[in-house]
C-alpha cells in the first residue's frame, strides 16, 4: 500500500477506538483473569479438590520437568503439530486453488467440503474407531476385497499416532481450504490481470503474486492451528484414549486435572504448555504483523 | 448335552440357592405401597450411566415418582467421563445429584459425600434399620461389602453388577474331533479351563489360519483362541485382577493391626504374582485377534459373536446376552458361560448412593430401597438385567435351559460370588480411598504391558511407583 | 483431459470428506445385529434407531438447547468482535498487545480452566443454565472471531476508506456502504465457525449442564455405557445433529460466494 497520509479523522478517534474494543476487553477481564490466577496459584499447591490447598513451592514444576511421560507427550504433540500443519497448508492450498474457479455445482462441492467441520469431533472419534477397525471397519473390509491386507490403523503403536493425524487433518483441512479460498477470492484482480498480460506462467504468478498476498492468511492459519493442536484432545477420546503411543499433551493434562483431580499438578502442566504456546504464538504473531504491514 | 463342568455349576448354584433361602427366612416383600407418605416433595435428580442399561431403569424411576408424588429426573452420562463429572459435582458440593451412581470401587473415595444408609433408615423408615436390612439381605454379601466403606458402613444399594465370567464356544469344546486332537496334543481333556496354563493351551490350540480346519470345516478366515481387552480402556486391569486374585495375591495387600486396616503393602508374593500375571497377559495376546491392542468389551465380544474367537476368558456378565447370540451369527455355534479360571474374577456393581448435599434424602432413601427390593430386582432380572439380588438369581428357574440369553451368566456368577466372598475384604479396590485414581493408572500400566511397550518386570516397577505416589497423594492410609 | 483431471480431483476430495459422515448415516440405518458383520454393505435398512430417538430417548430438548446456545453466543460474539476487530485493524489499538492477549486466551488448556470456571459458576448460580454456556461460548469463540475478522478487515485497503472520507461520506455510511459489503465473506465464515464450534463443544457442555441446559453434543455421548455402546441410536443422533450445522454452513456458503464476487476490489 502506498504511504497515503493518514486523514485527520483517524488521528482523533482515540475515544472511538477504545469504545469499539470495550466489550471485548470487558469480557476478557471477566473471564480470563480468574481462571488464570486460580491456576497460577494452584500450581504452587498440592490441591486435589479436597481439603485446603497446601503450599508446595516449585514442586509441581519440578515434577513436570522430570516427568518422562510429559516430555514424551510434548514430543508427540509437536510431531502431530508439524505434520498436521504441513499437510493442511500444502493440501489446503492445492485444493483452494482447485476450487478457485467457476464450475457447475461449485456451491454443492463447497458445501460438501464443509462436512468434516460440522460433525462433533468427540462422537466422531468413536465412529472412527468403528470405521477404521481392523476387523469390522468398512475401510479394512474394502481393502480386503481389493486383495490388500488389513491395516491396523488404531491398534499398533507405529501407526496409531499417524491415524490420529489423519483424523485431525480430515476434520480441519476444510478450515485451511476455506480461509485460503476466501483469500484467493478477495485478491485485487488488477495485479493478476497485469501479470497475465505480461505472459507470466501460472507457477510464477503463484509464487510471485499469490503466495506473498496470502502470506498473512497463511500465518494466521499456522498461528491458529498451533494453538488448537497444542490442545488436541477430541480424536483420542473414542479411539486410543492415549494408548498405543498416542498420549498428547492435552490428553495428559486432561487426565491429571480431570481424572486424578490433581489440580496443582495439572495447573503446572497447563501453565508450562501455555508458556510454550505463548512463546511460539508471540513469534508467529510478530511475523504476522510484519507480513501485514509489509503490504 | 451339558458339559460336565456346567452340570457342576448348576448343581452348586442350586445348593447355593437353597442355602441362601435358608439364611433369609422371608424374602423382603417390600413394594411401592409400603413407602409411607414422603413429606419432602422436592424433586430428586438421579445420575445414571449411559447405554441401554439406563433405559431399563428409567421406567422404575417413573413408577416410583408416580407412587410417591416426588418428581424424579435422571441424567445418563457417558461411561468414559462419568467419574469426572460426579467427582466435580460431589466435591464441588453442588447437590445436583440426589442419588449418584457409584462404581463400587469409588465407595471409599466418595464416602464423605454420601449418607450412611443406616442413618437415613433410622430417620425416615418406620421399620428403622431392620427395614433396610430386610431389603439388602437379599443382595449378594460381597457386593454389599463393595458398596460399603472399609469400616463397613453401607452407603449405597447395588442394583447392577458386572462380574466377569468366562464365555466359550461350547460347540467347539464338545466337538469330538477337536476333543481328540486336543487330548493328543496336550494329554488332557478339552474342557473349560481351571488353570491358567490350560487356558493358554486352549488359546494356542484354537488359533488357526485361514484354510485350516475348525470343527471339521475349512476356515475362510483366521481364527483366534481368545478375545482380550488390551486397549487403554478401564478393562485391561480387570482382566489382570482376575489373574492376580486367583493366586490369592493382591495388587497391594492390606496391612492390619488388631483387625483394623492401617495401611497397604505390596508384598513379595504380590510382586511375584503381578509379574506372572503381566507375563500371562502378554502370552495370551499372542492368541488374540488383531486389533486386541486397542480393544474393549465391544470389539472383544464382537470378535466372539462373529465367530473369530473361541473363548472370551474374562468378560463382564452384562455382555453374555450379546455373546450368546453367536448362535444366530455362526451356524452350529453355541456359547456357554463358565466361572473364570480361579473363580476370583473382577467383580463390581453400580450402586445408587444418596448424596449428602441432596435436598431430599428422604425420597432418595426410598428410591434406593425400592430399586434394591426383591420384587423390583426380580422384575428387572427377568427382563434381562444383571441384577444384584442373590435370592432372585438363585431361583431354580434362572438357568440356561429356561432362558439361555437372559440367564446364562447367572450360574457361574453365583459360583464365583460364593468363592470370592471371603477375599473381597482384602481387595485394594474396596479399601483405598484413592482408588478412582489408582484404577486409571492401572489401565495405563496394564495396557502398556499388554501391547509390549513395557516388559512384565517394568510393569511391576511402574505399578509400585504409581501406587506409592497415588496412594500417598490421594489416599489416607500409608503404603508400608 | 484437464477437465477430467479436475473432476477426478474434486470427486476424490469430496469422497474423502463425505464418506465417513455418510457412513454414520449408513450405521444409523442398521439394526444392532448388523453393526458388526463381515460385509458392512449388506443389511436391511431399519428406522428403529430414529424411532428410539423419538419415542424412547427423545433428543428434541437437547437439539433446542444447542440451537439456543450456539445462536445466542454467536450473535453476542459478532457484536463484540466486529467492532473490536475493526478497531484493531484500523487504529492498531493497543499496539497489537491487546489483540495478542485476546488470541492467547485460547492457548490455555480448557480442562484446566474448567474447574475454576465451575467453582465460579456454582457461586453465581450459572450451572446448568443456558446463560452460563452462552457466556462461556462467547468467551471461547470471541478470540477466534476477533482474530479472523481482524485479518479480513486488514485485507480491505485503507485507501478505500480514505477516498470515501475525502468524498465527504461520514463514518457510519462508510462502514455500511463500503466496509461491510467487503467484510461480508469474513462475517459469513466467522459466524459459521462460531455456530459450529458452540454446537459441537463437548467438555464444558458436559461439565456445566445436567438436564435443563444439556446440549446435543453431550447427548451424542450418552450412548456409550459400561457394557453397551448403542451404535445405531448414537449414529442416528449424530445424523440429526449434523443437519442444523449443515444448513447453517449451506446458507453461509452462499453468502460467502455472493460476498466474494462483490469483493473483487479494484484498488
Amino acid at each position: 500500500m502506498s504511504a497515503a497520509p493518514r486523514p485527520r479523522l483517524y488521528e482523533n478517534d482515540r475515544v472511538m477506538k477504545w469504545l469499539l474494543i470495550g466489550p471485548l476487553v470487558f469480557f476478557l477481564l471477566a473471564f480470563m483473569v480468574y481462571p488464570t490466577l486460580y491456576s497460577l496459584y494452584m500450581s504452587f499447591t498440592d490441591y486435589v479438590m479436597k481439603g485446603a490447598p497446601g503450599f508446595v513451592g516449585l514442586d509441581n514444576y519440578r515434577w513436570v520437568l522430570s516427568d518422562e511421560a510429559f516430555w514424551a507427550a510434548l514430543g508427540r504433540t509437536i510431531y502431530v503439530l508439524f505434520w498436521c500443519i504441513a499437510i493442511e497448508l500444502v493440501l489446503g492450498m492445492a485444493l483452494a486453488l482447485l476450487l478457485n474457479r467457476e464450475f457447475p455445482g461449485q456451491g454443492i462441492v463447497r458445501g460438501l467440503c464443509f462436512i468434516p467441520l460440522l460433525v462433533s469431533p468427540l462422537s466422531m472419534s468413536l465412529m472412527w474407531n468403528y470405521i477404521l477397525h481392523i476387523q469390522f471397519g468398512v475401510v479394512n473390509t474394502v481393502l480386503g476385497w481389493l486383495g490388500l491386507s488389513a491395516v491396523p490403523f488404531l491398534s499398533t503403536p507405529s501407526l496409531a499416532l499417524n491415524t490420529i493425524i489423519f483424523i485431525t487433518v480430515w476434520q480441519w483441512l476444510p478450515f485451511s481450504i476455506f480461509v485460503l479460498l476466501a483469500g484467493l477470492k478477495g485478491m485485487p484482480r488488477d495485479q493478476f490481470e497485469a501479470a497475465q498480460i505480461d505472459g507470466a506462467s501460472p507457477i510464477r504468478v503463484f509464487f510471485r503474486l499469490t503466495l506473498p498476498l496470502l502470506k498473512p492468511l497463511i500465518i494466521i492459519i499456522i498461528l491458529l492451528r498451533v494453538m488448537w493442536l497444542m490442545r488436541l484432545f477430541d480424536p483420542l477420546y473414542g479411539t486410543t484414549r492415549g494408548g498405543l503411543n498416542t498420549e498428547l499433551l492435552d490428553w495428559m493434562i486432561y487426565r491429571v486435572s480431570f481424572v486424578f483431580f490433581d489440580i496443582g499438578q495439572g495447573a503446572a502442566y497447563a501453565l508450562f504448555a501455555l508458556y510454550l504456546t505463548l512463546i511460539v504464538g508471540a513469534l508467529l504473531f510478530k511475523q504476522l504483523i510484519k507480513a501485514m504491514d509489509g503490504r | 448335552m451339558l458339559s460336565p463342568r456346567l452340570k457342576r455349576i448348576l448343581a452348586i448354584s442350586a445348593v447355593a440357592a437353597v442355602a441362601g433361602a435358608g439364611q433369609v427366612a422371608a424374602k423382603d416383600d417390600f413394594t411401592l405401597d409400603d413407602i409411607p407418605e414422603i413429606e419432602n416433595k422436592e424433586p430428586i435428580h438421579v445420575a445414571l450411566e449411559a447405554g441401554g442399561a439406563a433405559d431399563l431403569i428409567i421406567p422404575y424411576l417413573q413408577k416410583f415418582s408416580e407412587a410417591t408424588g416426588v418428581p424424579v429426573t435422571s441424567e445418563s452420562m457417558v461411561f468414559a467421563t462419568i467419574y469426572s463429572k460426579e467427582v466435580v459435582e460431589l466435591q464441588g458440593r453442588t447437590g445436583a445429584y440426589d442419588v449418584v451412581v457409584t462404581e463400587t470401587s469409588w465407595t471409599n473415595e466418595w464416602r464423605d459425600y454420601l449418607y450412611p444408609l443406616n442413618e437415613l433408615a433410622e430417620k425416615y423408615d418406620p421399620e428403622g434399620v431392620a427395614g433396610l436390612q430386610a431389603v439388602v439381605d437379599g443382595i449378594d454379601p460381597g457386593l454389599l461389602r463393595m458398596a460399603s466403606t472399609r469400616d463397613g458402613v453401607l452407603v449405597g444399594v447395588p442394583y447392577y453388577t458386572y462380574t466377569m465370567i468366562s464365555i466359550y464356544r461350547e460347540d467347539l469344546f464338545n466337538d469330538a474331533g477337536e476333543q481328540a486332537a486336543f487330548k493328543e496334543k496336550y494329554g488332557y481333556d478339552l474342557a473349560p479351563a481351571r488353570e491358567w496354563q490350560q487356558l493358554l493351551d486352549q488359546a494356542a490350540f484354537f488359533t488357526r489360519k485361514e484354510g485350516e480346519e475348525l470343527r471339521g470345516e475349512v476356515l475362510d478366515h483366521d481364527f483366534y483362541g481368545v478375545s482380550m481387552m488390551a486397549g487403554r480402556f478401564p478393562h485391561v486391569q480387570d482382566e489382570l485382577a482376575a489373574m492376580i486374585w486367583s493366586k490369592g495375591a493382591n495388587w497391594a495387600s492390606p496391612v492390619r493391626e488388631d483387625g483394623k486396616l492401617v495401611g497397604f503393602e505390596i508384598t513379595d508374593k504380590d510382586r511375584e504374582t503381578l509379574e506372572w500375571a503381566f507375563t500371562l497377559y502378554q502370552d495370551l495376546m499372542k492368541y488374540a485377534p488383531p486389533g486386541s491392542e486397542n480393544a474393549f468389551w465391544d470389539f472383544a465380544t464382537a470378535q466372539f459373536v462373529e465367530g473369530n474367537t473361541a473363548i472370551i476368558p474374562l468378560m463382564y456378565n452384562g455382555l453374555w446376552n450379546w455373546a450368546s447370540s453367536v448362535a444366530d451369527e455362526v451356524p452350529g455355534a453355541r456359547a456357554a458361560a463358565a466361572p473364570v479360571v480361579g473363580e476370583r474374577p473382577y467383580t463390581g456393581a453400580f450402586h445408587f448412593a444418596p448424596s449428602r448435599d441432596s435436598g431430599n434424602p428422604e425420597a432418595a432413601y426410598w428410591l434406593l430401597k425400592y430399586i434394591g427390593s426383591y420384587a423390583t430386582q426380580k422384575e428387572m432380572i427377568e427382563g434381562g438385567w444383571a441384577g444384584t439380588n442373590a435370592d432372585v438369581l438363585g431361583e431354580p428357574d434362572k438357568t440356561v435351559e429356561t432362558n439361555y440369553a437372559a440367564y446364562g451368566w447367572i450360574p457361574p456368577t453365583l459360583v464365583q460370588w460364593e468363592a470370592q466372598a471371603p477375599d473381597v475384604d482384602d481387595y485394594l479396590h474396596f479399601n483405598s480411598s484413592a482408588f478412582g485414581k489408582i484404577y486409571e493408572q492401572m489401565t495405563i500400566i496394564g495396557h502398556e504391558n499388554a501391547t509390549g511397550a513395557t516388559t512384565p518386570a517394568e510393569s511391576v516397577e511402574a505399578w509400585e511407583k504409581a501406587f506409592d505416589r497415588l496412594q500417598g497423594k490421594f489416599g489416607e492410609l500409608p503404603v508400608n | 483431459m484437464r477437465k477430467a483431471l479436475f473432476w477426478l480431483a474434486v470427486g476424490l476430495m469430496v469422497f474423502v470428506f463425505v464418506f465417513p459422515v455418510l457412513w454414520i448415516y449408513v450405521t444409523a440405518l442398521k439394526a444392532p445385529d448388523d453393526i458388526f458383520s463381515d460385509n458392512p454393505f449388506i443389511f436391511t435398512p431399519t428406522l428403529e434407531n430414529f424411532d428410539y430417538l423419538i419415542n424412547v430417548r427423545p433428543a428434541f430438548g437437547e437439539l433446542l438447547n444447542s440451537m439456543i446456545m450456539s445462536v445466542c453466543s454467536t450473535i453476542i460474539v459478532m457484536l463484540i468482535s466486529l467492532p473490536a476487530a475493526y478497531s484493531f485493524a484500523r487504529f492498531n489499538t493497543g499496539n497489537g498487545h491487546i489483540l495478542f492477549i485476546t488470541i492467547s486466551t485460547r492457548m490455555f488448556p480448557g480442562v484446566v480452566a474448567a474447574i475454576p470456571f465451575f467453582l465460579l459458576f456454582r457461586t453465581l448460580g450459572l450451572l446448568d443454565t443456558h446463560l452460563g454456556l452462552v457466556l462461556l461460548y462467547t468467551y471461547f469463540n470471541m478470540s477466534f472471531a476477533t482474530f479472523l475478522l481482524y485479518g479480513f478487515f486488514r485485507e480491505i485497503p485503507e485507501s478505500l476508506e480514505h477516498a470515501a472520507m475525502l468524498d465527504g461520506y461520514d463514518r457510519i455510511t462508510i462502514l455500511r456502504r463500503i466496509v461491510f459489503p467487503l467484510i461480508k465473506p469474513g462475517v459469513a465464515i466467522t459466524t459459521m465457525f462460531c455456530l459450529i464450534w458452540s454446537w459441537n463443544e463437548f467438555l464444558f457442555a458436559f461439565l456445566f449442564t445436567r438436564r435443563v441446559a444439556r446440549t446435543v453434543s453431550v447427548g451424542q455421548s450418552t450412548f456409550w455405557g459400561s457394557v453397551e455402546i448403542q451404535w445405531g441410536p448414537m449414529a442416528a443422533l449424530m445424523c440429526i445433529a449434523v443437519l442444523p450445522t449443515l444448513i447453517a454452513a449451506w446458507i453461509m456458503q452462499r453468502h460467502v460466494v455472493r460476498g466474494l464476487t462483490f469483493g473483487a476490489v479494484k484498488g
